[in-house]
């Protein structure tokens, strides 16, 4: 049988434990695809821009350590460049930037991509 | 009353600090023959690369080595294409809490081509060769040439497909314009573009 103290113990060391693993783990964007071989037939519709906006906030304490719609900014941007050519499936000659600013309670980081939207031609 | 005035003035530096230091290097992805219709390539050289760098931003205010951390992944990576095709460019972002401040890290993957022989121009040199080995070298090295049109389409700064517009952004004013205004002279360079404006070809004789 545990003492009160040790399980006290026990489960700040697992709280701890969990706490690091969901950040190390949760810290990724993934693996985004932004410049994919084009196919081999193509159509120029025109520049695409898109952008994806996440933030690292305050959390319960004075350090900030939630992020907010971060981990996916990158293929917010991608989708949203895409999307902001009708007809498009892709892009070509991507360029990529992220802008930040600080906002008091976090910084918020802005990924833009900007291309030449495409669509495949048979 | 003078403590306020110090106040204001510092938030005001701040601020100002805040606005310009806010704003990442761009960076432009693919080689620059990507677009410009059948590759060259030796479909069978594929490889993967990989090049990461990381920045530093402490209290969530100051950045260390954070806004051109992209560019240097990317420049690592085409280090390591060392001059051959590249493609399917993937990026990865990643962040870890440091208690005092947070680790942003970039992280670039790609597949890269060696040229089938005879490709355009001759191959890059890319390293040093000393004894049997070839000493890796920075891509400012590999691209420095007094010519700015060489130079800046070795760092992929005009590449084919471009505008004349895109072309002037990067090179400025040209020395000499074609009557048909479809080939920029800059210097010994020819730059000629397609009747849509986008850029086909580089050459040191006039194109005809």
């Amino acid at each position: 049988m545990l003492g009160f103290s040790r399980r006290v113990r026990l489960a700040c060391c697992g709280s701890a434990l969990i706490a690091g693993v969901l950040l190390i783990a949760g810290c990724a964007s993934g693996r985004v695809m932004i410049a994919p071989e084009p196919p081999a037939n193509f159509e120029r519709l025109g520049r695409a821009t898109g952008t994806g906006t996440g933030s690292l906030g305050i959390g319960g304490s004075a350090e900030y350590v939630i992020p907010m719609w971060l981990n996916g900014r990158v293929q917010r941007a991608y989708d949203d460049a895409v999307a902001s050519v009708p007809g498009a499936t892709g892009l070509i000659d991507v360029t990529l930037k992220e802008n930040w600013y600080w906002w008091i309670l976090g910084t918020a980081r802005t990924v833009t991509i900007t291309g030449e939207a495409i669509r495949e031609v048979q | 009353m003078k403590a306020v005035g110090t106040f204001t003035t510092i938030g005001i530096a701040v601020l100002g600090c805040l606005l310009v230091g806010c704003s990442g290097t761009p960076i432009r992805l693919g080689s620059a023959d990507q677009y410009s219709g059948p590759r060259d390539i030796d479909a069978n050289t594929g490889r993967n690369i990989k090049a990461s760098a990381s920045g530093f931003q402490l209290l969530l205010l100051i950045p260390i080595n954070i806004n051109d951390r992209q560019e240097r992944a990317y420049q690592s990576l085409l280090a390591q294409a060392a001059g051959d095709y590249v493609t399917n460019i993937a990026v990865e972002e990643s962040w870890t809490w440091a208690f005092v401040g947070t680790v942003y890290r970039t992280t670039l993957t790609a597949t890269a081509y060696r040229r089938a022989a005879g490709w355009g121009r001759p191959a890059p040199q890319t390293g040093r060769v000393s004894g049997s080995t070839i000493a890796p070298t920075s891509l400012s090295e590999m691209c420095s040439t007094t010519n700015m049109v060489d130079r800046a389409e070795c760092h992929g700064r005009i590449r084919s497909g471009m505008t004349i517009d895109h072309v002037t952004e990067e090179l400025g004013k040209p020395s000499d314009i074609s009557a048909d205004g479809t080939v920029l002279r800059y210097d010994d360079r020819f730059i000629k573009f397609d009747s849509n404006n986008r850029l086909i070809g580089i050459s040191e004789r006039p194109p005809q």
